[in-house]
C-alpha cells in the first residue's frame, strides 16, 4: 500500500463506516487515479471535499430512519447512559467497601455483581445477539432488586425499569450504533473515576474531572445539530436521576429524610428544555 | 423523486452533461465534466461522491454497471430520462436568459448605430 493511498484511507474515515462499506473502496479508486505520479499526499481540495462530505453523511445518517425510529434509539441510548451512572456508583461503592471507605451494610460482593451484570447488558445492547441482551437484563434486574432491598427497595424500581426498557427496545428496534460509543465510554470512566477522588491517591483528579461532565455537555449540544439523539437521551438521564431518583429517594427513605426542595424543579426544567430542543431537531433531521 | 424546477448549479449541470454520451466511471466524470466546462469544473472526488449520492436519490443518475478493476470495485453511472429532461430544461432555462441579454445588446447596438447615423 503506497503513502499516499494509507493516507486517502486516514482521510475517508470521515465517512461513517456503513457509508466506507458502500463506496470506501471507489472513492479511493478514483482518489488514486486522479492523483499524479508520485505524488505522496491527496490535494489540499480533496482532503476539505472528504472531511466536509464525510461530515455531511454523517450529519444525515439519521435521516435514514424515521423519526419514531430515532426516538426509540435515543431511548436506547438515554437508559444506558442512565444504567452506566447507577452502575459506576454500585461499582465504585463494592470498591470503597472493600477499601473500608464505606461502611459495610451490606456485601460489597452484591453490588459487584449487580455493577458487572449492569456493565455487560449495556457493553450487550451494541455487540451482543437480541436474546443475551434480554437475559442479561433480566438477570442484572434481579441483582438489581436484591441489592437494594437492604437500602432502599424503591431505588430499584429505576433500575429495573431502564433494563426492562433497554431489553424491549433492543429486541424490537435498531441497534445502537458504534459512533455512540465514545459517550458511553466517556460517561462511565468520568462516573467511575469522579467517585474514586475519595480515595487519597486519586483525589488530585477531583479537580479536573469537574470539567468533564462540561464538556461531554458541551460536545452532547453541539453535536444536536448534526445528530440530535444523544441530546435525547442526556434529557432522560437528567430527567431519570434528577427527577425519578430523587422522588424515589424521598419514597425509600421517607419525605422527611430525603426532601426533593427546589432542585427538583431545576431538574424538571432542563429535562424539559433538552427534550423538546432535541425533539424539535430531531423531526428536522428524520425523513418520515 | 425530487421534482423541484430550482436553478442547477454549475457542478452539477456538467456533471450530468459529461453524462450525455453514456454512462461514466467516477474519475471519468470528472475529466468529463473539466473537458466541457473548458477547466471551470474541477470537482473533488469527495464532492462528486457527495453530489452522485444527491442525483441518485433524486432519480437523475443511476448505477449502471460495477465491475472490479485492480481488486476495487468500479462502478459506472448512467443519465436517467428524468436526468436528461432535468439538463434539457436547464440548457433551455440559460438559452433563454443568455437570448435575453444578447437580444437586449445587439438592439441597443443597433440602436446606438441608427443615432449615430441621424448625428452624421
Amino acid at each position: 500500500m503506497s503513502l499516499l493511498e494509507r493516507r486517502c484511507r486516514t482521510l475517508l474515515r470521515a465517512y461513517p463506516r456503513w457509508y466506507r462499506r458502500q463506496r470506501g473502496d471507489e472513492m479511493l479508486a478514483t482518489l488514486l487515479e486522479a492523483s499524479l505520479p508520485g505524488q505522496r499526499w491527496p490535494s489540499a481540495r480533496d482532503t476539505r471535499a472528504l472531511i466536509m462530505g464525510g461530515l455531511r453523511v454523517r450529519a444525515t445518517q439519521d435521516q435514514r430512519l424515521s423519526t419514531a425510529a430515532n426516538l426509540r434509539l435515543a431511548a436506547q441510548l438515554g437508559a444506558a447512559l442512565t444504567l452506566l451512572f447507577l452502575i459506576a456508583s454500585s461499582l465504585t461503592s463494592a470498591i470503597l467497601i472493600w477499601a473500608h471507605i464505606y461502611a459495610q451494610h451490606i456485601g460489597s460482593g452484591l453490588w459487584s455483581v449487580y455493577g458487572l451484570l449492569g456493565l455487560a447488558t449495556v457493553v450487550a445492547a451494541w455487540f451482543a445477539p437480541r436474546l443475551a441482551v434480554a437475559v442479561l437484563a433480566a438477570a442484572t434486574a434481579a441483582a438489581a432488586v436484591w441489592a437494594y432491598w437492604g437500602s432502599g427497595k424503591a431505588l430499584a424500581i429505576l433500575p429495573a425499569g431502564l433494563l426492562i426498557m433497554l431489553a424491549v427496545l433492543a429486541c424490537l428496534g435498531e441497534r445502537l450504533p458504534r459512533s455512540w460509543l465514545w459517550l458511553a465510554g466517556a460517561w462511565f470512566g468520568w462516573n467511575v473515576l469522579e467517585a474514586l477522588t475519595v480515595l487519597e491517591p486519586l483525589r488530585f483528579l477531583s479537580v479536573p474531572l469537574a470539567v468533564v461532565p462540561l464538556i461531554i455537555l458541551g460536545l452532547v449540544a453541539g453535536w444536536a445539530f448534526v445528530d440530535a439523539r444523544p441530546a435525547m437521551a442526556m434529557a432522560i438521564f437528567v430527567a431519570c436521576i434528577g427527577v425519578v431518583y430523587q422522588l424515589l429517594s424521598s419514597v425509600s427513605y421517607g419525605w422527611a429524610v430525603v426532601s426533593p426542595g427546589p432542585g427538583l424543579l431545576i431538574f424538571v426544567a432542563a429535562a424539559v428544555v433538552l427534550a423538546s430542543g432535541s425533539f424539535w431537531r430531531l423531526r428536522r433531521q428524520a425523513v418520515l | 423523486m425530487n421534482t423541484s424546477k430550482a436553478e442547477m448549479r454549475e457542478p452539477t449541470y456538467f456533471l450530468l452533461a459529461s453524462l450525455l454520451d453514456g454512462p461514466l466511471h467516477g474519475y471519468a466524470i470528472i475529466q468529463r465534466a473539466a473537458e466541457l466546462s473548458d477547466g471551470r469544473v474541477k470537482m473533488a472526488t469527495g464532492t462528486l461522491y457527495t453530489a452522485l449520492d444527491r442525483l441518485t436519490a433524486e432519480g437523475y443518475v443511476r448505477l449502471v454497471s460495477e465491475e472490479i478493476v485492480n481488486g476495487r470495485a468500479r462502478r459506472s453511472y448512467g443519465l436517467t430520462e428524468s436526468g436528461s429532461a432535468a439538463l434539457r430544461a436547464e440548457a433551455t432555462r440559460m438559452a433563454a436568459a443568455a437570448e435575453l441579454v444578447t437580444r437586449r445588446e445587439m438592439r441597443s447596438r443597433r440602436g446606438a448605430a441608427i443615432r449615430k447615423e441621424r448625428l452624421a
